[in-house]
């Protein structure tokens, strides 16, 4: 039989499993240890049934850092997804329209909602997951609720781009005070959110995989697409 | 030394600021929501000689909106009022003053690392992310670091808990002072013309 050539470690040892991913084209790992007496599990964060989700592991109980597992039948292994998934807001992405000639600059996640019963084994922590994003503003939104949060949080961000175009040279001093201007006359309305739906095949080449120290968790599976061209995501938004 | 002698909090309205007078430092300051009402987040301390006119420019500063409250202490002489302004700045680190004392790009920086921070609150315990994490982001420059490190530390101070036992609402109005921070700072230095911001809204919404 065939050595299992994947080493699991720590949960929070993530410069390692950093490192093993991009050796290995990995794009995630288990994310959660259940005990048992001497056996010990990798849940792979589905919640679906457990029996094919885990994968037993005996560890001597000398053991700490680096563990040799049994058998990686069940072991998440896919090289690359086949769609990735964001929530943006109506307002970033006219903004990027406008004035970013149409490129615009996305966290995504290759799992629309991470705790369905029904996803990959991407781990996706509910504060970068799309589905929770987009449920949140949506909520806030319709709400009228002037102090939300999300919001807040997309005009920072907004904002810092706006920042950054500039430079970079993309947008003018002008055109950053015409941003700024614009986030300062916003109502909340202009915050509805959308689902951008992109093919991974087609941004491929773009992705860059979030340095563990930006993720919103060591194990998740975040990656940013900093010049997404319009023809390269589906817009979706769900009322 | 770290608090205010006249601890008691006024409103920030006309009324109210056409009361005061004489020369001393001030803070400006949001009060806190629902059970918390009564407490408050200091997002800014400064000093003047002229309380009444300061307090009134910041009344009709349309980037201090979100103000609801301020605190003054009468203090006449000026060297005095920046030795208890120092004080003040250093215990309660307002994010005012953190991010004002950068430039416009590091300060959004910060704010937008501090805002993730916050957003993320509930995987901040593990120990590559949030306040930690943000020590190890090489890519960022030290200053905009540790003015974002500051800022969180002051609102867990402020707050008297660690950033990722807040709850929801405790980590929504903090993300709204913060936003509301980095669009002072955007608006003394970009300047902030509520109109044409109106006017092009319009045009994407109609585009």
């Amino acid at each position: 039989m065939r050595k299992n050539p994947l080493r699991l470690y720590r949960r929070h040892d993530t410069e390692k499993i950093d490192r093993y991913r991009s050796r290995n084209g990995v794009s995630t790992l288990p994310n959660r240890l259940v005990r048992n007496g001497r056996n010990r599990y990798w849940d792979n964060g589905t919640g679906s049934d457990m029996r094919e989700s885990r994968q037993v592991v005996q560890w001597p109980a000398h053991c700490r850092t680096v563990r040799r597992i049994s058998s990686y039948t069940s072991l998440p292994s896919m090289s690359s997804p086949l769609i990735l998934y964001s929530a943006q807001t109506w307002l970033s992405y006219r903004i990027a329209e406008r004035y970013y000639n149409n490129e615009h600059y996305v966290w995504c996640t290759p799992a629309f909602d991470g705790s369905s019963p029904y996803a990959v084994t991407y781990h996706v922590p509910p504060t970068s997951s799309p589905y929770e994003i987009y449920k949140g503003l949506y909520e806030e939104v319709s709400r009228g609720d002037r102090h939300s949060a999300g919001v807040a949080r997309n005009k920072v961000g907004i904002l810092r781009g706006a920042s950054v175009k500039r430079g970079a040279g993309v947008i003018s001093d002008a055109q950053e005070k015409e941003i700024a201007s614009i986030i300062g006359s916003a109502e909340t309305r202009d915050f509805k959110p959308l689902i951008y739906v992109i093919p991974y095949h087609l941004v491929a080449a773009q992705v860059t995989d979030v340095p563990v120290s930006d993720r919103a968790h060591p194990l998740s599976a975040e990656y940013v697409v900093e010049s997404l061209q319009r023809g390269q995501f589906d817009v979706i938004e769900v009322r | 030394m770290g608090s205010f002698q006249k601890a008691d909090a006024q409103k920030f309205d006309p009324a109210t600021v056409s009361r005061v007078a004489g020369g001393g430092i001030y803070a400006l300051a949001v009060e806190k929501p629902s059970e918390d009402r009564g407490k408050y987040a200091i997002i800014y301390v400064g000093k003047t000689s002229d309380l009444k006119s300061r307090l009134q420019k910041h009344l009709n500063d349309p980037s201090f909106a979100g103000v609801t409250h301020f605190f003054t202490e009468s203090i006449g002489d000026e060297a005095a009022r920046a030795d208890r302004e120092k004080d003040l700045i250093r215990h309660f680190m307002p994010m005012g003053n953190t991010l004002a004392d950068l430039p416009r790009a590091n300060a959004t920086e910060a704010a937008y690392l501090a805002v993730r921070a916050l957003w993320h609150r509930r995987v901040l315990a593990t120990e590559e992310v949030g306040i930690l994490g943000i020590d190890k982001l090489g890519r960022v420059p030290e200053t905009v670091r540790l003015a974002a490190n500051n800022v969180l530390k002051a609102i867990a101070k402020a707050e008297g808990k660690p950033v990722e036992q807040f709850d929801p609402t405790t980590a929504g109005l903090y993300l709204n002072l913060l936003y509301a921070t980095i669009r002072n700072i955007s608006t003394a230095d970009l300047g902030y013309d509520p109109s044409e911001g109106q006017r092009l809204l319009s045009e994407l919404r109609r585009d």
